[in-house]
C-alpha cells in the first residue's frame, strides 16, 4: 500500500514539468535528474562500502568524452551517450582492479587525488580540452533527426535516462546479484569463503558507478552547451554525497529523494542570498542531527513499525 | 596414491615474526587430519595460507593436482577448498536455510562473468533448495531452519558454519576451533557431526582444535605446529607420547590419555 503510494506520488511529481509547463519548472527538474544521476552512481560505491570521491570526475570524463565526439567527430548523440558511458565504465574497471584492494579512508583519499587529477587533466590538456575556458558550442542532443533540445523534450529525455539508470542499479543490488554484495559488506570472509571473488564483483558495481556518472555528464554536456572542468570537482561530488546522506543512504530511492530536495533549496532561500548558504548549513545539520537516517529511512522505519 | 592436499614449505612472517616457517604436510582423500599447537603456533594463519586468504611469502599449496593461487579464497573454494571459521559466523539477519540457500549458490555465481553461462547457474538454482534440504536434515539444523540465525544458540550457529561450507560441496573441510566455546554436550553433537562428513560423504578434513582429546579420538593423523614449525606428527597414540609435542603444548609432563570426556565446560560461560 505504502510503495503504491509513493510509486504514485513520485509519477505524480516527474509528470508535475510536463503538467504545469513552466520552463523554469522544467530547468530544475532536469537538473534534479542530472544530479540524481550523479548521486545514484556514488550510492553505487557505498554498497560496497567504499566512498569513491572521483564520481564527478566520471561524470567529467562522460561530458567531455560526449561534447568531443559529436561536436570534433560529428558522431550522433546516441553514439556519443555511448560512449559516455562505457568510456568511464572502463576507465573505473581498470583503476578499480587496484584501488577496491584499499579500505576505508584510504580509498576515500585516493579517489579524491584521482578525481583532482582528472579535472587538473582537463585543465591542463588545452588540446583537445580546452584548458580553463572548457568546451562551448556543444551540438543539442537529437536521436535520429528528431531534436530534443527544446526543454520538455530533453527533461523526457533525461526521464528516460534516470529510469534506465534505476532498472539497472536495482537489478544490481537486488535479488541475487543483491545477496552477494550484500554478503560481502556483512561479513566478507565468509562471503568469499562461499567462492565469491570479492574484488571481481566490487569492480563490476564500480565500472557501473562509472557509467553512471557517465551518462549523467552526457546529458550535462548537452543540456547546457557548454561544460568546464571545475564542474566536476570535489564540491559535485560532496553535493551527491550530501543527496544521498538527506535521502538515505541505505535505501535505493536515497540518491533521487536527496536530489529532488537539495536541487531546488537554494533557489528558495535565493531571496535572502545573503543567508543562503547559512541556512542550506542549518537545515544540514537539522536533517542530520533528528534524522540519522535520511529522509528515506523515515518511511522504511515507517513500515518497520506496523 | 597421490595426496588430495599438499602444503611444500610454506611461510609467512609478520613484521619480523615467522607465524608459519617452512611448513609442509599432506591431507590423502577422505582423511581427518588433527592441526594442534598452544595458542600463537601459526595453525590459523597456516589455513589462511592454505586456503589464500593470506599470501605466502614462500612455498605453494597443490589441492587435487592443481597447484592453489595465493590470495583468491574465492577461487580455491569453488575448486572444493571449503572452511569453517573459529568465530561462529552468519551473514547478517537471515534464517538458517537463507543461510544454506547462500552457501549453495555462491560458487556457480563466483565472479560477475559466471552469469554469462546460463545453464550452468540455472542447474544450480534448480537443484540449492534440495541440496538445502539434505544439509538441514544432515546437520540436524531442520527443526531451525525458518529461525534467524543470530538467535541462534551459539552451538547451532557453529554447526550451521560447518553446513554452510557443506552446501558448497567441497571435497575437502578446513574446520578451524570447531567446537571452541561449545559445551560438552555440543561438543559430542559437533564430534559425531565432523565423523559422518568423513564417513558418509567421503570428505577429507583438516581440523585445528584445542580441546585434545576430541582431537585425538577423531584424527586419523596428528600434526602438531609449534612457532609456526611441525614439531611432531604421526598416529595420535604417537603424538600424545612425542616429548615435543607435550613439552610445547604444557611445557612439561603430561598425560592426555587420561582424560576421558570433552573438556568444552570451561569455554560455555
Amino acid at each position: 500500500m505504502l510503495q503504491v503510494l509513493i510509486g504514485a506520488a513520485a509519477a505524480a511529481l516527474a509528470a508535475l514539468p510536463f503538467l504545469a509547463s513552466d520552463a523554469f519548472l522544467y530547468h530544475v527538474a532536469i537538473l534534479i535528474g542530472i544530479e540524481a544521476l550523479l548521486a545514484l552512481s556514488l550510492h553505487l560505491t557505498l554498497r560496497i562500502g567504499q566512498l569513491s570521491l572521483a564520481q564527478a570526475a566520471f561524470m567529467g570524463m562522460g561530458a567531455y568524452a560526449s561534447a568531443l565526439l559529436t561536436r570534433d567527430l560529428s558522431l550522433p548523440f546516441p553514439a556519443a551517450f555511448l560512449a559516455a558511458v562505457l568510456i568511464p565504465a572502463a576507465i573505473a574497471a581498470v583503476l578499480g582492479t587496484v584501488i577496491l584492494k584499499v579500505r576505508g579512508v584510504h580509498f576515500a583519499l585516493l579517489t579524491f587525488v584521482l578525481g583532482q587529477a582528472v579535472v587538473l587533466i582537463f585543465v591542463e590538456f588545452v588540446v583537445p580540452f580546452g584548458g580553463n575556458n572548457g568546451l562551448m558550442r556543444i551540438p543539442g542532443a537529437e536521436i535520429a533527426g528528431l531534436p530534443l533540445q527544446s526543454r520538455p523534450a530533453f527533461y523526457a529525455l533525461t526521464l528516460v535516462v534516470l529510469g534506465a539508470a534505476f532498472a539497472v542499479v536495482a537489478r544490481l543490488v537486488r535479488g541475487e546479484t543483491g545477496r552477494i554484495l550484500d554478503g560481502l559488506a556483512a561479513n566478507e570472509a565468509l562471503t568469499q569463503s562461499l567462492g565469491i571473488d570479492a574484488l571481481a564483483w566490487r569492480r563490476l558495481v564500480f565500472a557501473v558507478s562509472g557509467g553512471v556518472a557517465g551518462a549523467a555528464g552526457s546529458l550535462y554536456a548537452h543540456y547546457l552547451g557548454y561544460i568546464s572542468p571545475e564542474a566536476f570537482g570535489i564540491t559535485a561530488t560532496i553535493n551527491a554525497l550530501i543527496m544521498n546522506v538527506v535521502g538515505g543512504v541505505a535505501l535505493l530511492a536515497g540518491p533521487l529523494i536527496g536530489a529532488v530536495i537539495l536541487v531546488p533549496l537554494p533557489e528558495l532561500f535565493r531571496s535572502a542570498l545573503l543567508y543562503q548558504q547559512l541556512f542550506y548549513g542549518l537545515s544540514l545539520l537539522a536533517l542530520m542531527l533528528f534524522m540519522p537516517r535520511g529522509l528515506g529511512g523515515l518511511v522504511v522505519a515507517r513500515r518497520h513499525a506496523r | 596414491m597421490s595426496a588430495l592436499l599438499s602444503v611444500n614449505e610454506l611461510s609467512r612472517s609478520f613484521g619480523g615474526i615467522k607465524a608459519v616457517a617452512g611448513v609442509g604436510l599432506s591431507v590423502d582423500q577422505g582423511e581427518i587430519v588433527g592441526l594442534v599447537g598452544p595458542n600463537g603456533a601459526g595453525k590459523t594463519t597456516l589455513f589462511n595460507l592454505i586456503t589464500g586468504t593470506l599470501k605466502p611469502d614462500a612455498g605453494q599449496v597443490v589441492f587435487g593436482g592443481r597447484r592453489l593461487v595465493a590470495g583468491e579464497p574465492g577461487a580455491n573454494a569453488r575448486l572444493g577448498l571449503a572452511r569453517s571459521f573459529q568465530q561462529a559466523t552468519t551473514i547478517a539477519d537471515l534464517s538458517v536455510r537463507a543461510h544454506l540457500e547462500r552457501a549453495a549458490v555462491f560458487p556457480a555465481l563466483g565472479r560477475p562473468s559466471f552469469l554469462l553461462r546460463r545453464s550452468a547457474v540455472m542447474a544450480v538454482r534448480e537443484r540449492a533448495a534440495a541440496t538445502v534440504q539434505e544439509i538441514l536434515v544432515f546437520a540436524g539444523l531442520d527443526r531451525v531452519a525458518e529461525e534467524s540465525a543470530d538467535a541462534l544458540p551459539y552451538g547451532l550457529q557453529k554447526i550451521l558454519g560447518v553446513a554452510m561450507a557443506l552446501a558448497t560441496g567441497p571435497k575437502m573441510l578446513l574446520a578451524d576451533e570447531p567446537a571452541a566455546g561449545l559445551n560438552g554436550a555440543e561438543t559430542l553433537v559437533m564430534e559425531a557431526l565432523l565423523r559422518r562428513i568423513r564417513d558418509t560423504r567421503g570428505i577429507a578434513l583438516m581440523v585445528i582444535e584445542h580441546d585434545v582429546p576430541l582431537v585425538m579420538r577423531l584424527s586419523d593423523r596428528i600434526v602438531a605446529l609449534a612457532h609456526g614449525t611441525v614439531i611432531a606428527e604421526g598416529k595420535p597414540a604417537e603424538v600424545r607420547a612425542d616429548r615435543a609435542f607435550i613439552e610445547a603444548y604444557l611445557g612439561g609432563e603430561a598425560d592426555f590419555g587420561a582424560a576421558s570426556g570433552p573438556e568444552g565446560e570451561a569455554h560455555a560461560a
